[in-house]
């Protein structure tokens, strides 16, 4: 049985980065909770032989934040209730570790327990004014009086209630990378090169049971700035073939690519493998002007005439050809 | 987006409003010959597109046949697209789930054609499920399934 950890990480003079503090976070720790904004708590139970003692991961992360332009306090507790608390009564850019969390509790005012500001005042009425006071009466009848959300702050009075840190994953980064010594100047030699690339990030999607839904490539050119590409993969796929296939496409439909001497290929956005079903008929993804593009391309290969939209133009007109209008989609 | 390959040119855009399709998010073109694999594969090929149809018509009236379309068919792995083809008859060379529909009626209305009754079914599935559209109100009538359409009345 592991002994529960949790670190609780408070910022209270930078609202506005809320989200930078959240990504920098992930980045450090396991998994990452939002209790507010710009109040953080990660379970760190069983993490101790792999990230080192709490208080040293929460040095860390206090460093990792004070980078990031926010000075944090972080409270280090049995409960993540707790750890707040202790995060939020320490200054900024320290650490603070309790664990026993009824006795840190006790002397505390009861406005930090989270109950309505009417069972607050009930409980003044009854003379209680500490946390302490709150958590010695007993809990039957705690529950008898108040009900059950009472019955809760009650558990957390006494340091009981360890509630569940409900976390998300980090984002997985799934990139890779491949630098080239002599410049690719073929389409052709360029494909054949991606195949390495793509294996690769092949094989991290099957590893993490993930199929790409985007590809973003960016070709480093001798010649030229880079030239990002993105694709969309419908359906989902891990499959390198598939992928290659789709990375191939789009490069088909660049006339020039320069002479390319890297690649970085990333995949931003995953799905769990499984199939997926296409929006046929919703407003979807499906680019208006990719499809122009196309039609483009197709008016080049087919001539005027070809490639056409249609308008009705008199629906009870008497003549057909009076009733629709055909004209170009590219002038 | 929708590409609508036609190289007949049998397209009816009156029709195909008033079965609610948005012609502002259509684009037809009327490739023939070696063009209709060139068209249908770099219509699949595009981000642009969700659907990709092919009308490939009928022989006597310029039509062609739809094992023409084969080559364009690795194209749809991996497309962002669904492919649906509308042939007279199924392709040889081409082995793609087919439906088939046949006609049970011709809806009349004062001496006019405005519509009619058709069951669609699996090749080798005894169930048809039937449907009846006409011109007057776009609308596709559900009519149920049944298992023998020679029993519906003609």
């Amino acid at each position: 049985m592991r002994d529960p950890v949790t670190l609780a990480i408070v910022v209270t003079d930078a609202p506005d980065l809320h989200g930078r503090l959240l990504a920098t976070l992930h980045a450090a720790l396991p998994r990452v909770g939002v209790l507010d904004p710009c109040a953080f708590a990660c379970d760190l139970a069983g993490t101790e032989e792999l990230l080192g003692a709490p208080s040293r991961v929460a040095r860390n992360v206090l460093a990792r934040c004070g980078r990031a332009g926010a000075r944090a306090s972080a409270g280090i507790a049995p409960t993540p209730f707790v750890a707040r608390v202790v995060a939020e009564r320490t200054p900024p850019g320290e650490v603070r570790s309790v664990d026993d969390g009824r006795a840190f509790l006790a002397p505390l005012p009861l406005d930090v327990l989270p109950v309505d500001v009417k069972v607050h005042d009930e409980l003044r009425l009854l003379g209680l004014r500490t946390v302490g006071e709150f958590a010695d009466l007993p809990r039957g009848s705690v529950f008898d009086r108040f009900g059950s959300a009472v019955a809760r702050a009650h558990a957390l009075a006494r340091g009981e209630y360890g509630d569940m840190v409900r976390a998300s994953a980090p984002p997985r980064r799934i990139r890779a990378r491949r630098a080239w010594d002599d410049a690719i100047g073929s389409r052709e030699q360029l494909v054949f090169a991606l195949r390495v690339v793509v294996d690769e990030i092949s094989g991290a999607l099957a590893r993490d049971g993930f199929a790409a839904l985007r590809l973003e490539l960016r070709l480093d050119r001798e010649d030229a700035g880079p030239l990002r590409i993105e694709r969309t993969v419908l359906p989902p796929t891990r499959e390198a073939a598939a992928l290659l296939r789709s990375l191939r496409w789009a490069l088909e439909e660049r006339s020039e690519l320069g002479l390319v001497t890297g690649c970085a290929l990333e995949v931003p956005e995953v799905e769990p493998a499984r199939g997926r079903q296409i929006g046929l008929f919703a407003p979807d993804g499906a680019r208006t002007e990719e499809a122009i593009a196309t039609a483009r391309y197709l008016r080049a290969k087919l001539g005027t005439g070809a490639v056409l939209r249609a308008r009705v133009a008199d629906e009870a007109a008497r003549l057909p050809e009076r009733a629709t209008e055909w004209v170009e989609v590219i002038a | 987006m929708a590409a609508w390959i036609d190289p007949t040119a049998s397209f009816d855009p009156i029709a195909a409003q008033r079965a609610n399709v948005d012609l502002e998010r259509l684009i037809v073109v009327r490739a023939r010959g070696t063009h209709l694999a060139l068209a249908t594969a770099a219509a699949l090929r595009s981000e642009g597109f969700r659907l990709v149809v092919v009308d490939v018509g009928d022989l006597a009236f310029g039509g062609t046949k739809i094992d023409d379309i084969a080559p364009a068919l690795p194209s749809v792995r991996g497309s962002p697209a669904a492919l649906l083809v509308i042939a007279g008859e199924p392709g040889r060379r081409v082995a793609i789930p087919t439906f088939f529909f046949e006609r049970v009626a011709w809806e009349r209305r004062f001496d006019r054609t405005v519509g009619w009754s058709f069951a669609v079914g699996r090749a080798h599935a005894s169930d048809r499920a039937l449907f009846c559209v006409t011109s007057l109100d776009g609308a596709l009538a559900d009519l149920g399934t049944r298992a023998d359409p020679a029993t519906v009345a003609v």
